[in-house]
């Protein structure tokens, strides 16, 4: 099935190996770092369209239902049963790896200035400087770490890293440390003790609190 | 396979890791037994607070010394566990609390602890956020304050570095005896055998006492805290109030903490009304009163904790004539965590030399049978013949192992 989202890499990745245009399905959201790669090289997406029963094959993007949309269109919504297709355009190797470079500089620049040293070491994954608790801005890795270090608990994971003790109370990112957690244990996310909830459900004015 | 230790401790809040990271220091690998997660009672619930002032004065050499490991303590475990040492206040209101506070102060500058007293003028020069109602206070510039949950991760993570094994999320349902003496621990997961267990359990340690059939006046308090959303620095001291009614800081992080007992009374009741009978409103109006100036900060968590409050308001520390191989070090009645890396030192030298460099002879259990002090099997550098009877050394501990 052609991929419900696209992101930049995906695009350079199809510039490398050659291809002039890219499938996908025909919903597909497509990041807007793709988008401006698609735009600025003139890669030729073709969404494919919904099929007799709803499904989505590659085979049918030449048939009847797909059709041109003007190139650098935005993003069609999803229900538009569209494709998009961009100005072909031919360019040189040297040109694709510029491209490539600039992506990835550009990945690079979000993950931040640890980047160099962490992302090459082979035990940590990828994506260790996502950023989980947004509050405390504590990210992946940190999480990992406590867990790897014998922090087997949402309510130990919170004291030692602080994910979860910001503004929100963990109401943003309690559900991916319990992912992240389940991982690592490898259980199901609905076996893992959810941290222990308190009052007051959202910030409280000390003012108004004196009255209770 | 047996399953042997030489050390069993049987809590793994700061007290059992600290005791656990000493002890593998000197090359004995303990197991410690928890049955939530580390540091997941008082140690992950409590104030963070690291002072001297307003201790007991028995518990002052203690006190000082522990200040000076916690300034070292950075290096020692190679954590940064947020420690701050800036002060402490403890604010008085009226003449009364004044003249009180005055002849406690005299008494642990006799102690040898250096500590002032300050009129109203003085306080606001140190801080000047105080309220009106404060008249004075006392002022310790050596005390502080620092993270709990940090320093409790920082000693299990050393002490498992070098070689300390922790079971958590495991109980402890039995304490097998031979002969009187102590042979092995049972869990609800395994079997160790072991003739050395410390009970390091916290609110507890009566529970875990009674398995040998021993029994110490603890009972559990309860205590509430919250903590605000993060500010601006204000202020870096610790405060408490001349009688103990709550107590707080600005964390590291930006919030602030603030905390209280069952003994915020004053505030339960304002004006002749009854108000909501939990103490989180009850700490809001005092820090209210306290620090107006944090009239429009946001309370985003509250929280409770139990505290092993002994009779006499003192830890029990030390051997027992009556279980030889079980130890206390138990019931540190709300102001444990200022003392943890001391404690955890004395036990370690208890356990492998039957002696401690500081006195802990008042700490005894002895003290609540009659005996005097002096007759006390723990008492000061003395290696009494009780110790020395299941003094770990002799039996050639893996220490030089």
């Amino acid at each position: 099935m052609a991929p419900m989202f696209v992101f930049a890499e995906d695009v350079a990745k199809a510039i490398r190996e050659g291809k002039k245009e890219i499938i996908v399905s025909e919903n597909a959201r497509i990041s807007s770092a793709a988008l401006d790669l698609i735009k600025e090289k003139g890669v030729r997406v073709v969404r494919g369209s919904a099929g007799k029963d709803g499904s989505e094959t590659e085979s049918n993007t030449d048939g009847p239902a797909a059709q041109a949309m003007p190139a650098g269109e935005e993003t069609p919504r999803p229900g538009e049963s569209a494709a998009t297709e961009t100005q072909g355009k031919s360019f040189s190797e040297e040109e694709v790896e510029i491209i490539v470079n600039k992506v990835l500089s550009r990945f690079r620049e979000l993950k931040g200035r640890e980047s160099a040293q962490t992302v090459d070491a082979p035990s940590v994954a990828e994506d260790d400087d996502l950023v989980i608790c947004r509050c405390e801005e504590i990210t992946k890795g940190e999480i990992k770490e406590a867990i790897r270090n014998g922090m087997k608990t949402l309510n130990g994971i919170k004291r030692v890293t602080r994910a979860g003790m910001g503004l929100c109370q963990g109401q943003t990112c309690q559900r991916l440390v319990t992912q992240i957690l389940a991982s690592e244990l490898g259980v199901s996310p609905g076996e893992v003790t959810p941290t222990t909830a308190r009052a007051p459900v959202r910030p409280l004015k000390l003012t108004a609190f004196a009255t209770g | 396979m047996r399953n042997t230790a030489d050390v069993v401790i049987v809590g793994g809040g700061v007290m059992g890791c600290a005791i656990a990271y000493y002890l593998a220091k000197e090359g004995v690998k303990s197991v410690v037994i928890e049955k939530s997660d580390i540091g997941g009672e008082a140690s992950g619930s409590n104030g963070g607070g690291v002072r001297q002032s307003a201790r007991n004065l028995k518990e002052m050499p203690l006190a000082m010394e522990s200040i000076r490991m916690y300034g070292e303590l950075r290096e020692e475990l190679g954590m940064d566990v947020e420690y701050v040492r800036k002060g402490n206040l403890r604010l008085c209101t009226n003449e009364q609390e004044m003249a009180d506070m005055k002849k406690s102060v005299e008494k642990q500058q006799e102690a040898g602890l250096d500590l002032q007293m300050l009129d109203r003028k003085e306080v606001l020069d140190i801080n000047p956020y105080i309220g009106d109602m404060v008249v004075g206070a006392s002022y310790c510039a050596t005390d502080g304050h620092a993270n709990p949950f940090l320093v409790t991760y920082a000693f299990f993570l050393k002490a498992k570095s070098l070689g300390a094994r922790f079971c958590t999320q495991e109980e402890v349902i039995e304490i097998r005896m031979q002969k009187g003496r102590v042979t092995a621990v049972v869990t609800d997961k395994q079997v160790i055998e072991t003739d050395l267990v410390i009970n390091a359990a916290g609110v507890s340690g009566r529970k875990v006492a009674n398995l040998v059939g021993l029994d110490i006046p603890l009972k559990p308090v309860f205590s509430e805290a919250l903590i605000t959303e993060p500010y601006p620095p204000l202020f870096p001291q610790m405060f408490g109030h001349a009688r103990g009614l709550f107590y707080g800081r600005q964390t590291v992080h930006g919030p602030f903490f603030w905390g209280g007992f069952v003994g915020t009374e004053q505030y339960i009741h304002r004006e002749g009304k009854p108000l909501f009978h939990f103490i989180g409103p009850a700490i809001s109006r005092a820090v209210l009163d306290y620090f107006p100036v944090l009239k429009n900060i946001h309370v985003i968590r509250m929280w409770s904790g139990l505290i092993a409050a002994m009779a006499d308001g003192l830890p029990v520390l030390g051997f027992t004539e009556e279980v030889p191989g079980f130890v206390f070090c138990t019931g540190f009645s709300g102001h444990g965590f200022g003392l943890a890396p001391v404690i955890g030192l004395l036990l370690s030298q208890l356990i492998l030399d039957c002696t401690t460099s500081l006195p802990i002879g008042d700490f005894c259990y002895g003290r609540f049978f009659g005996g005097n002090n002096q007759d006390c099997a723990c008492l000061g550098n003395e290696v009494c013949t009780t110790q020395a009877a299941v003094c770990p050394n002799k039996r050639q501990l893996a220490r030089n192992a």
